[in-house]
């Protein structure tokens, strides 16, 4: 660490917010990189002397604005990410893109959310009026228990449902707009 | 003068024209935070950008801080540049702006 700057929080600390350093590495360093923008904005920004590094001595600081990303984002992108398990491929202030699965001649399947937020005629999609209803992953049955555990350790409020027609076996959690992630096995006791 | 709105918007759209304004939709840069200081005197203006994120092609997170200035302050000496005339060409091309990076977490961390 350099200068006055608070020291970036402990490992254990981004545990317990759900985030390790497992692979992918560049997905993780960069929700790392959120993660501490969030909590620890002045730990990662510069701090007041190297801030001035190329600033005349005696000025006099008249503004400052910072951003640390959308909170709104960054608890949509949450549920995708680290509820459906979807790998980021990409992420730029307004928007991000992840992997759901390896495509056809070089196009990867993916699932782009955008951040509209800001815009001034935005309003957040209804589910009770939307064609979509929730996009669906498959899981291991074997599996379903501990992804509930999992999901609730994170925080999401989970759903469960029996589907016997089909033999499904589901888990719901939705994101902050209101989006519904289903997490889905086929169990023969259904 | 130096605080005159025509001469820091002069500097800023050269140091754009000249891609040395940040760009924070970078395609090489996942962009996590930022923040905007400014300075002031009776007559010189400093306008400040610190960019933290992550470029996977430089391994660390860091924040780059860019500073615009009517005068800028602490400039790197000859030494740090292959030779005079490469200092002596910086500085002419870039007389209200310069940048660093620091690195708030280590390797390790």
């Amino acid at each position: 660490m350099r200068g006055e700057r608070q020291p970036v929080p402990s490992l254990d600390g981004y545990a317990q917010h759900g985030i390790s350093l497992e692979n992918p590495p560049r997905v993780r360093v960069f929700e790392l990189c959120r993660f501490l923008a969030d909590v620890a904005l002045n730990s990662v920004l510069a701090t007041a002397q190297e801030r001035r590094v190329s600033v005349l001595p005696g000025m006099t600081q008249i503004l400052q604005l910072e951003a640390a990303g959308s909170r709104w984002t960054n608890a949509i992108w949450a549920v995708w990410a680290r509820a459906a398990g979807l790998n980021l491929m990409t992420r730029v202030p307004n928007c991000a893109f992840f992997k759901i699965a390896d495509g056809y001649s070089g196009h990867t399947q993916v699932l782009a959310l955008f951040d509209r937020s800001g815009s001034p005629d935005y309003s957040a999609p209804d589910a009770k009026t939307s064609t979509i209803d929730h996009i669906a992953f498959e899981i291991p049955p074997a599996e379903f228990a501990d992804e509930r555990k999992r999901l609730e350790a994170l925080g999401l409020e989970v759903e469960t449902t029996e589907h016997a027609w089909v033999h499904w076996r589901s888990l719901y959690v939705t994101d902050p707009e209101g989006n519904q992630v289903e997490l889905v096995c086929y169990d023969e006791s259904v | 003068m130096l605080f005159e709105v025509d001469h820091i918007l002069s500097v800023l759209d050269r140091c754009c024209d000249a891609f040395t304004f940040p760009m924070l939709d970078n395609g090489y840069v996942y962009l996590a935070a930022t923040r905007l200081s400014l300075y002031r005197t009776a007559a010189d203006w400093a306008m400040v950008i610190e960019v933290f994120g992550f470029s996977p092609r430089s391994g660390l997170p860091d924040t780059h801080i860019h500073t615009f200035a009517s005068s800028l302050y602490n400039r790197d000496a000859p030494e740090k540049y292959v030779n005079r005339e490469a200092h002596d060409r910086y500085l002419a091309n870039n007389p209200n702006n310069d940048s660093r990076f620091v690195y708030p977490i280590d390797a390790g961390d």
